[in-house]
């Protein structure tokens, strides 16, 4: 039986690829470019990316429900669908890691600030790998009960945080000039790309007609969520402080009591947005074993899985020996490498299938 | 009955010594011969013999003296069907001439003269022995090479009691027996529909244990029934004692601690379930049926849930999710945040539990250990004890290992406070069987929340939803309707709306084409016409 998800799962996938990690980093960035206007630069970075929705969800509606390196290899020839595959591999495991050791550093600075981070990276790269291992669809319904806990947990942060939301920090508004404005969507719009993990789970989809929905709901609610939270953190810290904040968002829910008997809830919140994060690593971590294993023509998923972990773990502790220099892969090599394999590889593809299209019809008229 | 009626009864014990196994291979398939002394011979030594095997030769005037045996397993018999069916052989025995135009006394036994109701002809031993130890009561004739299972299936059992493990405060008493047939017509009596299928199997080999399979066609999905037959045929094994046997055999992953197939001895939970398109496995020898396929959320409903008014019901249901959670959570939630997160606490709640702790000289995750552990053993020894003795432990539990434990300093009083309040949340969750779920996952919880605090329970918890997102039951994700969504379903999932409110059945248990259950437009108005 092929394994079948729905729209609203591809949904929750999408906005889990993208959210977790982009809610934690994208505040202190577009605030330190755009100040009081970040939020603008958010929105336009959601406006700027909606055409590759367009492109993403066309790629995915070409494919007539093949796993997506085997679609590749029947339409291009295998040579340049193994290439393809190996770079879309490596992309994910790479990006897999990051997201890892991101998370890792993130409960080491927070939480557990005397575990070796070999310890967090085992556990994390370990959970990660259980997921997978359930298949597409454990990993697209848990994604939806984690969307349905974030979509629940919103509204809560919001009353909670309401008496310490300043509305008049966003005023004047569009007072920052236009040219910081723009270089603040930058980020935004990077994080934003990661939607092109549809063209993964798209073969998957019970109706191959909601693409774009999919697509568009995803990266929409995802834009949502990056929106309320840098808009937040903005209204209760103003754009002088969050700058100097490591993780706004977390700053944001700590400042809140409830009653006198809780306080210093923040773990509660890292709690149910880790749950998030474990879905991202899930996801990329599913997207590296399918594409290595479908470039590799492997009868078992589960030997690549067991591969990749192993290799995960080694490679999240050795590629970034100390804490800055992944601070600085992010600020910095991340551009080149997220554009790359988000927006320049599909578009590639997108001009393939352009190209190929007239033969493509040759050869299927042909075999009919 | 005369007494010189030439029926020559002669009731006897079977003697005969043999050893089973090479013996039923020998008989096995055997043909009826037109010899009765032989057939007899057979026939006991097929059921190894023994005093509990009973046979009564009688002598037919009508039939020139032919000569026929009634043979039974004493015990397994209902003794007034014996009786009457005795009496009508023996009346019949003695009647001449007038009866015999229907040529053989087979065929006259058959047609006229066997007092009760299922009959059927057998033609080999083998045939004759199994019936008997059914409890049907085999005729052999003389000169037929075949003889009459008669269904006298009885004896002793328990009978119609109200079920110990799902009591409930309004609704019925009944509970299912141990009696498959009582069973059956338990759930008969509820739903008198032509629909209602009950297929009969027969599995074990040396216990050849009867199990029915009951649905109502047309509300069951057909994939599922065929599931569920194929499955029960695929088990090869010596003895079924109980339905836990089944289930273990048909449920679709072997390796979780969350239960995959329902159970229940309440007739009525039962027939609920059929009614939303569950399909019934009862097995011969246990009150608790199982029903399949079913999702987590079932595990949370009562029987009462739809007895009680639909807000009442809606909080109680709540109130057993939170029960479950805290039944899991709570004992890792409170070493976790006594271990690693003091600062959520405040000031003067800490201070309190440090003043507790100061002279226990266990870290909170072992304290946790040997007080939830402490417990496991009582309540463990509460289920094994003669119950005449069960306020001795109760004492015991309580004063010895609560009150001087902490004053010992072994414990602190909170963490007897947190066991405590867990223990009681365990009970409020229906299934017994998810219960123990919630128990198991508690302990890993605590290790890990004693090891890597709220961050390890997260963990923990990201496991637990892709494990439960990963189980089907029957094929059907255990998460419906929640993930997979259908929002159509969650009328009863949470919060269970009023019945008027309820129009259709679960659509992943019923059948696509058969999903309305009741009629619109039924919400009480008494200003609407006609009212």
């Amino acid at each position: 039986m092929k394994p079948a998800i729905s729209t609203l799962q591809t949904v929750a996938i999408i906005n889990n690829a993208i959210s977790p990690t982009a809610i934690l980093s994208i505040p202190p960035v577009v605030i330190s470019i755009a100040s009081h206007d970040a939020w603008i630069s958010v929105l336009g970075a959601g406006l700027a990316y909606l055409p590759m929705v367009a492109v993403i969800a066309a790629i995915c509606r070409a494919n007539p429900g093949k796993p997506f390196i085997e679609w590749l290899e029947s339409r291009f020839g295998r040579p340049v669908g193994m290439l393809i595959g190996l770079l879309f591999g490596v992309y994910y495991f790479n990006t897999f890691c990051l997201i890892v050791r991101q998370f890792a550093n993130f409960i080491g600075d927070m939480v557990l600030d005397e575990t070796p981070l070999f310890m967090l990276i085992g556990i994390m790269v370990a959970v990660a790998a259980f997921t997978v291992a359930h298949g597409v669809e454990a990993i697209a319904r848990s994604s939806f009960i984690v969307l349905l806990m974030v979509a629940a947990i919103i509204p809560f942060s919001v009353l909670l945080n309401y008496s310490d939301i300043n509305l008049q920090r966003l005023l004047p508004l569009v007072d920052t000039d236009l040219p910081h404005i723009a270089a603040a969507t930058v980020s935004p719009f990077l994080w934003l790309t990661e939607m092109s993990i549809l063209l993964i789970f798209s073969p998957y989809m019970k109706r191959p007609a909601s693409f774009v929905r999919a697509g568009m709901f995803g990266m929409l609610f995802s834009l949502f969520e990056i929106m309320l939270v840098v808009v937040m953190t903005l209204t209760i810290f103003g754009p002088r402080i969050v700058p100097m904040m490591s993780y706004p968002f977390i700053n944001m829910v700590g400042i809140v009591e409830v009653g006198k008997f809780l306080e210093r809830i923040e773990i509660f919140t890292v709690s149910a947005w880790g749950m998030t994060m474990y879905i991202k690593m899930a996801v990329f971590l599913f997207a590296a074993v399918h594409c290595l294993s479908q470039t590799l023509h492997l009868r078992s998923n589960r030997h690549a899985l067991i591969g990749l972990s192993v290799l995960a773990v080694v490679t999240t502790l050795a590629a970034w020996p100390r804490n800055v220099e992944m601070d600085n892969w992010v600020l910095y090599d991340t551009i080149p490498f997220l554009i790359v394999f988000n927006v320049g590889l599909p578009a590639v593809i997108g001009i393939g299938l352009i190209l190929t299209r007239a033969g493509n019809r040759a050869k299927g008229a042909k075999t009919s | 009955m005369s007494n010189d009626a030439t029926s020559g009864g002669s009731e006897k014990p079977a003697a005969q010594q043999s050893n089973s196994q090479a013996e039923h291979t020998e008989h096995a398939g055997q043909v009826l011969l037109p010899d009765l002394e032989l057939n007899i011979e057979r026939l006991q030594r097929f059921l190894g013999g023994g005093s509990d095997i009973v046979c009564r030769t009688l002598t037919h005037r009508s039939f020139d003296n032919e000569q026929y045996a009634i043979l039974y397993m004493d015990g397994l018999v209902d003794g007034a069907a014996i009786h009457t069916m005795l009496l009508g052989l023996l009346e019949d025995a003695n009647r001449t001439n007038e009866l015999q135009d229907d040529g053989s006394l087979y065929n006259h036994l058959m047609d006229r003269s066997i007092a009760v109701g299922k009959i059927r002809p057998v033609t080999s031993i083998d045939e004759a022995g199994y019936a008997m130890l059914e409890g049907s009561t085999v005729i052999v004739v003389g000169h037929s090479l075949r003889a009459i299972a008669v269904d006298t299936a009885g004896g002793e059992s328990r009978s119609v009691e109200e079920p110990s493990s799902q009591t409930v405060v309004r609704g019925p008493k009944e509970g299912f027996t141990e009696n498959l047939r009582t069973n059956t017509a338990l759930v008969r009596r509820i739903i008198k529909s032509p629909n209602l299928r009950m297929d009969y199997k027969v599995v074990g080999q040396e216990t050849r244990t009867n199990i029915a399979v009951v649905y109502l066609q047309g509300i069951a999905q057909d994939d599922v029934v065929q599931e569920v037959h194929r499955r029960i045929d695929a088990i090869e094994i010596d003895g079924i004692l109980e339905s836990g046997y089944i289930e273990e055999f048909i449920q679709d992953k072997a390796f979780t601690p969350f239960p995959l197939i329902q159970n229940t001895e309440r007739p009525d939970a039962a027939c609920a379930g059929i009614l939303e398109g569950q399909v019934v496995i009862m097995v011969s020898g246990t009150p608790f049926v199982l029903l399949t396929p079913v999702t987590f959320v079932r595990f949370f409903q009562s029987s009462e849930d739809y007895y009680q008014r639909y807000d009442i019901a809606t909080f109680l249901r709540l109130i057993r999710v939170a029960s479950f959670f805290i039944s899991m959570l709570l004992p890792s939630m409170y070493i976790a945040i006594t271990t690693f997160h003091q600062e959520m606490l405040p000031t003067s709640l800490l201070v309190s539990l440090a003043a507790q702790r100061e002279g226990v000289p266990f870290p909170a995750l072992v304290e946790a250990f040997l007080m939830e552990i402490t417990f496991e053993i009582l309540r463990e020894a509460g289920v094994r004890m003669p119950r005449i003795i069960g306020p001795a432990i109760s004492i015991v539990g309580a004063l010895v290992l609560g009150q001087a434990a902490v004053q010992a300093g072994l414990v602190s009083a909170a963490m007897v406070i947190v066991v405590s309040f867990t223990a009681i949340a365990s009970f409020v969750i229906p299934a017994v069987n998810m219960g123990i779920a919630a128990r198991l996952i508690r302990f890993v919880l605590m290790i890990l929340g004693g090891t890597f605090g709220l961050f390890g329970i997260m963990s923990g918890l990201m496991v637990l939803l892709a494990h439960l997102c990963g189980l089907r039951s029957f094929g059907k994700p255990y998460l419906m309707p929640i993930s997979p969504f259908v929002p159509g379903n969650l009328k009863d999932v949470l919060i269970r709306v009023p019945w008027w409110a309820m129009r259709n059945r679960p659509k992943n248990m019923a059948s696509k084409s058969n999903l309305k259950r009741e009629g619109s437009g039924q919400r009480p108005d008494p200003d609407r016409e006609g009212a």
